[in-house]
């Protein structure tokens, strides 16, 4: 171990500091039960403060956290309720709300999102002066760029988790259900495949909209809500704390404006995937939850697909630490003496510290490291996460 | 222009362009390291010239791996010779 570190962090120092031009626009998670809020930083300065769209979705999700249990177990409850008048008496309960009522009731829904987005509209105008509009706006053009960057590399596994999800809940319909329960399942659905389509091939719009308040193609202002949606689907191009969350969020919001039953049924699905893909790599992503920032690269990496550059930066001794956490105990170097490619014991991970990555000569143009995964049956790998180096 | 489906020969730094299989549209080329590390990188690029922030590389060990890898991604290359990278 002593050997490869000290080779490597030679080198790793040497490019760093020579090819490392390019200012890194990186995200940096504040650790959890600190303040849930997402912050971008240039070159370590905060450049974004209290005044980015992905704070202010931040404080968002408190407001509506303690809601949506509410309003889930009310849900539950409903449920319950349901399955006891048919198991004593073998016939469907019928529908409590007429057709009026339920229009009514959605139109005091909609008053309450109305109300929330007034609210934070107030909260927003009150909180910022005009220069410092100025200088976010400016500072968020700067984070678009980079957002752009990254957003073709949406993991695909979560756009088709909620594609599954849409599947699963329409097959859960069935003509013994009750109306209310139907129409809710039914919307379920729809919604989960509108993220499925949000997330995946739509992610540069989202982030492009999440970062300037504006629509894409119309340039006019995006509402409240379509802001939220936006940069709750960008928020899921991060991992290790940020993805949960971001997934958390769309689902909450969900919630909250389509009606209560979508997290129970998602939320845990969406998780378990992330939980069996660590699991299958030997890892307990609950010790990767806000850990180092090796370790999140870890996470990112657990959970994604193909190729992808990473949100995250490492220092070259942190590199080396977090590829020898990677490969593990018994793991080998591969092609020629000093090639840079080490492959675990069991040749399902790979940490790549290759001389022309080193040198930065493509994406992301900065010396990098490569955090690899591989399944047994194939010879491709199954995500190749490029992450930047720098001291 | 030659187009190569997965069986016959990858030729080594060549672009090509993926026209059937997984990121159709992308460029490819394949270098073998003789020096540094031994094994064969595949670049994948939007761009032509391999310079867009799309660009990544993968690395395999020998070249059946790589011959392995281009049946598994389902690549049908157009082949263009008369390119060269500057």
């Amino acid at each position: 171990m002593k050997i490869f570190k000290s080779i490597w962090l030679f080198l790793l120092f040497f490019a760093s500091t020579v090819f490392a031009e390019t200012p890194q626009l990186d995200l940096v998670l504040v650790a959890p039960g600190q303040r849930d809020e997402m912050r971008e930083t240039v070159n370590g300065e905060n450049v974004h403060g209290e005044s980015s769209s992905l704070s202010f979705i931040a404080s968002y999700y408190k407001d509506i956290a303690s809601d949506n249990a509410r309003i889930a177990a009310e849900a539950r409850k409903a449920r319950e309720e349901y399955e006891e008048v048919l198991n004593r008496t073998g016939v469907p309960p019928q529908p409590s709300l007429s057709a009026s009522e339920l229009e009514s009731r959605d139109r005091a829904g909609q008053a309450i999102v109305d109300k929330t987005q007034h609210s934070l509209y107030l909260r927003r105008e009150k909180t910022f002066s005009a220069p410092e509009r100025e200088e976010n706006e400016r500072n968020r053009f700067q984070a678009l760029k980079y957002y752009l960057s990254v957003a073709n590399t949406t993991n695909q596994t979560i756009r088709h988790q909620f594609a599954d999800m849409a599947d699963r809940a329409l097959n859960m319909i069935n003509p013994d259900m009750h109306y209310e329960e139907r129409r809710m399942f039914i919307d379920m659905a729809s919604e989960m495949l509108d993220f499925a389509v949000g997330i995946g091939a739509s992610v540069g719009v989202d982030t492009f909209q999440a970062i300037t308040g504006k629509h894409y193609r119309t340039w006019q202002d995006l509402s409240e809500t379509d802001h939220i949606l936006s940069a709750a689907s960008v928020m899921t191009l991060g991992f290790g704390g940020a993805g949960v969350r971001g997934v958390n969020a769309i689902v909450k919001i969900a919630d909250h404006l389509y009606g209560p039953g979508h997290a129970v049924l998602v939320r845990s699905k969406v998780f378990q995937h992330v939980y069996d893909s660590a699991r299958k790599f030997g890892f307990d992503l609950k010790s990767l939850k806000g850990g180092s920032t090796g370790d999140r690269v870890i996470a990112e990496t657990l959970a994604s697909a193909g190729n992808i550059t990473s949100k995250l930066t490492l220092t070259s001794t942190e590199a080396l630490d977090t590829g020898i956490k990677w490969v593990g105990d018994g793991y080998k170097q591969i092609g020629l003496p000093d090639s840079g490619v080490f492959r675990s014991a069991d040749s399902l991970r790979q940490f790549r510290i290759d001389k022309g990555s080193i040198a930065g000569g493509h994406d992301p143009f900065v010396p990098h490291v490569h955090f690899e995964t591989y399944s047994p049956s194939k010879r491709d790998f199954e995500a190749n996460n490029h992450v930047p180096i720098k001291d | 222009m030659s187009q190569s489906k997965i069986d016959e020969d990858i030729p080594l730094d060549r672009v090509g362009q993926v026209i059937a299989g997984k990121g159709c549209g992308q460029y490819v080329r394949v270098v073998y390291d003789t020096v540094k590390t031994g094994g064969y990188y595949i670049f994948q690029s939007t761009s032509k010239k391999f310079d867009s922030p799309e660009t990544y590389d993968g690395w395999f060990e020998d070249m059946e791996t790589v011959t392995i890898v281009f049946k598994e991604r389902g690549w049908i290359i157009e082949w263009q010779p008369e390119l060269k990278l500057v």
